[in-house]
């Protein structure tokens, strides 16, 4: 309740700059016409004082959340109690009113100011560059360059340059799109991102950075949130980072989220281009506006080395599929794919895996009339690791299909035709650990040969027998 | 001129009462927190949306709740619970005590029993003369543990247990200490374990409930058991258990009527789902929503129940496997035929329920037939899965609601004594995705009376349940009039010692 009053402060304070300018015009438009308007001006400087009173109260509310400089609170909070105390003065004494509405007026003025530098920012008032559209560029090539060498092969020479990625990528990334709340002026949630020992020392709700983990940096996990996200950086409404500087945050973190270190680039000199991330780290991407940024974050993996988290809208056209998804965990991008609902079974749906390819680790296909060339289907899932094909209608020609997933830890053949032929090419996936192999036509000898080249493979033949009792 | 103002009255009054009447109608539809979402979207047109969305959420409580989960990484997809209904004495069965036999007749020293109170059953008694094992015990398995030959399979398949012998509960009687076990209160009311899963998790396979009861047909029907064991307590009703019955009819009247055409059927139920919603519309109860699921669901089972239902398809190596009981319907060993395969169909949580181990008397002929029905099948049942791959992701847990007392209930003889219920320690085993295969847990005294190291509660068990299954125990919370309700109620610690 007292934060929702809190958070009333940037309405409530309208109200009396409003009500006592409103007052001080029928002040001046009295003295130029003929009307009364005593009682009229008397009530608007009341309920002026009356609603600034309220906004001190709101203000102060808010001011407790200590997520503003306290420097600059302490100016607004004093000469907004002033101008409340000021308007009560206005509307008691009648006979000095003249000269106290123009103090007012002033008063109202300053602690306005004030307000607004604490929201907007200092220099708003005079900085007409719209800072939202300062292209990232320009400030990369306001950044000096140490030049360490020049190669020349002739015709063109090129400059190597040190460059640092924290001060050249990432600084003016959160100085564009997140300092306006974390920084100097304001520290929502008592968070400061404006140096490194702030970035490191993390806000209100912990560390926000974790050196080469991105899913443990909400520094990065913040910004993939669905925007609907109550976590989502910058919130709804505020100006989104494009999907480059998503890419560099994550690239950065990965990357040890260096402050200090600098790599070498290179820098061709004939075209006088800024070494930009993209020669740093190869990657190709299209800058995405707001709207498809939620897209983005949900289907495309575009990272090469986490895939990003599935939208809860894919997770819903898989469902109408019949296709359950589940996530492995709450903050992984993993998830299991079970088709035991599709029926009837058709080999088309499992097309629809390729816009998970990433993310798919385990995949259940259980007790389906899957056939070899369905097996077809499957390539590129790149990060699948456990595969449920038991009871299926596979034989031993879909096995080359499924070496080509480089993951592949687990797989379950119990109830299919796979023969010692087939158990011969499985020794060569690299990665696989076990084996379901029970009511299929592997023989011990297979097996025996199987364990020759691979001992460490666990293989369950299901050959459990109790002994009689 | 007056009429004409008095008309318009007229208007606006009906026209008033026209809304208070919508007014009234709103009220009954729509749920607070809807509202305030709605009116919170409507300010938001006045530029104060921005300010409402950090203190109200776009979603509810439980939408939230839900859609963090799993929290943890989930080992176990699906759970089997064996429950051993009536209390199974750990002495005859894995809470070996060979120093027992040198005081056999004894009476309990009172250093041991430390003024603990009694049932009236056995408080009365002059003396309480120390009965030991009747049954043998032997060390099994490369893990060296000690099993009873009463249970000569589950003894082969000990390698693959998790068996905790430190197990305590508050209740010292059966339908207290059941309902403690299965809601995490000792008073009905509250929902089932498997119910918290069916909320918390939700259903794989669409076409079953996610929580299925099976219930012996062979056993000794010693203590009740009441439906509200397997209940949704205050979460919405779709989440209930429901019991596969033996026999032709394994849901009562899931089947149509005779000479009832199945199209019908889906013809009634579609326009009956078009009038629940109209009364959805109106009303607005959840209620409303529950019994359309349901309503969908038994439609679904009329086909997916007797498919999965009909072990006429399995194999004579199953059969054999299981023990002879299986190829009789209803029986414990062939419910967990039909556990396996509902197991199969990746239904969440499937709870078999056994009576007849409340053995105040005539405990060893009582321990034999028991065990002689569950032990086999019990241990194929994991064997079974493990070849199957079904191990790696299915929990398997096997218990009773107490143990029973080291004293005899009643005369003491060398082959007939009793033994009273007993909540200070028992012997409970799990198997399966996320536990330590091979393990022992935690230790008695000498009299399997106190707990010396590492006692495990009722309310541990359940959390470390839930952190297998992916679920942060804390978290999974429904509220209801008023309070937020968790399976573990105010308490339970993860066991992480028997976490693999």
């Amino acid at each position: 309740m007292i934060e929702f009053v809190a958070h009333l402060h940037p309405v409530i304070v309208h109200l009396p700059i409003g009500i006592l300018l409103f007052g001080a015009i029928l002040m001046v438009y009295q003295h130029f016409s003929s009307i009364n308007l005593k009682d009229a001006i008397s009530l608007s400087f009341l309920l002026g004082s009356m609603s600034a009173i309220a906004a001190c109260v709101a203000g102060w509310l808010l001011s407790l959340s200590g997520e503003y400089d306290a420097a600059l609170i302490f100016k607004h909070q004093w000469t907004g109690i002033a101008t409340a105390i000021l308007g009560c003065l206005v509307y008691l004494f009648q006979q000095y009113r003249k000269l106290l509405v123009i103090l007012l007026i002033v008063l109202i003025t300053i602690t306005g100011h004030f307000g607004a530098t604490i929201t907007h920012g200092e220099n708003y008032l005079f900085n007409t560059s719209k800072k939202t559209s300062l292209n990232k560029q320009d400030t990369i090539k306001n950044q000096p360059k140490e030049i360490t060498s020049i190669v020349t092969n002739g015709k063109d020479s090129i400059k190597i340059v040190k460059y640092n990625i924290y001060e050249n990528e990432i600084a003016p990334i959160l100085k564009t799109k997140c300092y306006d709340c974390h920084s100097a002026v304001k520290q929502k949630n008592l968070l400061r991102l404006d140096t490194e020992a702030f970035i490191k020392k993390g806000g209100k709700s912990g560390l926000i950075l974790l050196a080469g983990n991105i899913l443990k940096s909400p520094l990065y996990t913040n910004l993939v949130l669905p925007i609907e996200d109550d976590k989502h950086m910058p919130p709804k409404g505020k100006h989104q980072l494009n999907s480059n500087e998503i890419n560099s945050i994550q690239q950065w973190i990965l990357s040890g989220a260096s402050f200090n270190d600098r790599i070498d680039t290179l820098s061709n000199n004939k075209k006088q281009s800024a070494p930009h991330l993209d020669t740093v780290f190869i990657k190709k991407e299209t800058v995405l506006n707001n709207t498809t940024v939620n897209n983005k974050v949900s289907v495309e993996a575009t990272s090469t080395n986490l895939p990003l988290a599935i939208s809860s809208s894919t997770i819903e056209a898989f469902k109408n599929q019949n296709i359950i998804l589940s996530n492995l965990q709450e903050g992984s991008p993993f998830v299991m794919a079970n088709f035991v609902n599709v029926i009837p079974f058709e080999n088309s749906s499992l097309l629809a895996l390729q816009k998970i390819e990433k993310q798919l680790v385990i995949l259940k296909l259980s007790n389906l009339p899957i056939k070899d060339a369905d097996i077809k289907l499957l390539v590129g899932l790149s990060n699948i690791k456990k595969m449920n094909l038991e009871n299926t209608a596979i034989t031993n020609e879909c096995l080359p299909y499924l070496k080509d997933l480089p993951a592949l830890e687990q797989l379950n053949l119990y109830g299919t035709n796979i023969t010692d032929e087939g158990l011969k090419q499985l020794a060569s996936f690299k990665n696989l650990s076990v084996i379901y192999l029970w009511k299929t036509k592997v023989t011990k000898n297979g097996i025996e040969q199987f364990k020759k080249e691979r001992p460490n493979v666990t293989i369950e033949m299901g050959d459990f027998k109790f002994q009689k009792k | 001129m007056q009429a004409l103002l008095k008309d318009k009255f007229m208007a606006q009054d009906t026209n008033f009462k026209m809304h208070l009447q919508e007014l009234d109608a709103l009220n009954k539809k729509i749920e607070r927190r809807k509202f305030l979402k709605s009116t919170a979207g409507g300010l938001g047109a006045m530029a104060l949306g921005s300010l409402l969305s950090s203190s109200i959420s776009t979603k509810s409580f439980e939408e939230q709740i839900l859609d963090a989960l799993p929290t943890i990484a989930p080992k176990a997809k699906r759970v089997v619970y064996l429950f051993m209904s009536g209390g199974p004495s750990q002495f005859e069965t894995f809470d070996y005590k060979p120093g027992l036999i040198n005081m056999q007749g004894q009476g309990l020293p009172d250093s041991v029993r430390n003024g603990q109170r009694l049932t009236g059953m056995s408080a009365n008694q002059a003396q309480l003369p120390i009965a030991s094992s009747f049954a043998n015990f032997k060390q099994y398995g490369k893990s060296n543990t000690w099993v009873s030959d009463l249970l000569p399979y589950t003894a082969q398949v000990v390698d693959e247990l998790c068996i905790i012998k430190s197990m305590y509960t508050e209740q010292i009687n059966h339908d207290p200490a059941l309902t403690f076990f299965q809601t995490g209160h000792q008073l009905p009311g509250r929902p089932s374990i498997g119910s918290w899963l069916s909320y918390g998790l939700g259903s794989e396979n669409k076409n079953l409930p996610a929580f299925i009861v099976l219930v012996s047909k062979n056993a000794a029907r010693d203590q009740p058991l009441y439906a509200r064991l397997w209940g949704n307590g205050f979460l919405p009703s779709q989440h209930q258990g429901v019991q596969f019955r033996s026999g032709n009819d394994p849901v009562l009247f899931l089947n149509n009527p005779e000479g009832y055409d199945g199209k019908d059927r889906k013809e009634m139920l579609d326009y009956l789902s078009q009038l629940n919603n109209l009364q959805n519309d109106v009303w607005g109860d959840p209620e409303v929503n529950a019994r359309m699921s349901q309503y969908e669901l038994a439609f679904k089972m009329q086909t997916s129940v007797p498919d999965v239902m009909d072990t006429s398809k399995e194999s004579e190596e199953v059969f054999e496997l299981y023990g002879p009981d299986s190829r009789e319907k209803g029986t414990f060993a062939a419910n967990c035929i039909l556990a396996r395969k509902l197991l199969e169909k990746d239904v969440r949580f499937v709870q078999l329920y056994h009576q007849g181990w409340d053995h105040h008397g005539s405990l060893p002929s009582g321990m034999k037939q028991q065990c002689k029905q569950t032990d086999q099948a019990s241990a194929a049942l994991i064997m079974d899965l493990k070849r199957r791959g079904m191990l790696e992701d299915t929990l398997v847990i096997w218990g009773g609601e107490f143990g029973r007392t080291v004293y005899s209930q009643g005369k003491l003889e060398k082959e007939n004594y009793g033994r009273d219920h007993h909540p200070r320690c028992f012997t409970m085993w799990m198997a399966g995705a996320g536990v330590k295969p091979g393990t022992t847990y935690g230790q008695t005294d000498d009299f399997s009376y106190n707990i010396v190291k590492n006692p495990v509660h009722v309310h541990d068990f359940q959390a470390t349940l839930l952190h297998i299954m992916g679920i942060n125990h804390e978290q999974l919370i429904y509220k209801y009039q008023g309070r937020r309700f968790r399976l573990t109620d105010v308490s339970g610690n993860v066991i992480n010692d028997i976490l693999a």
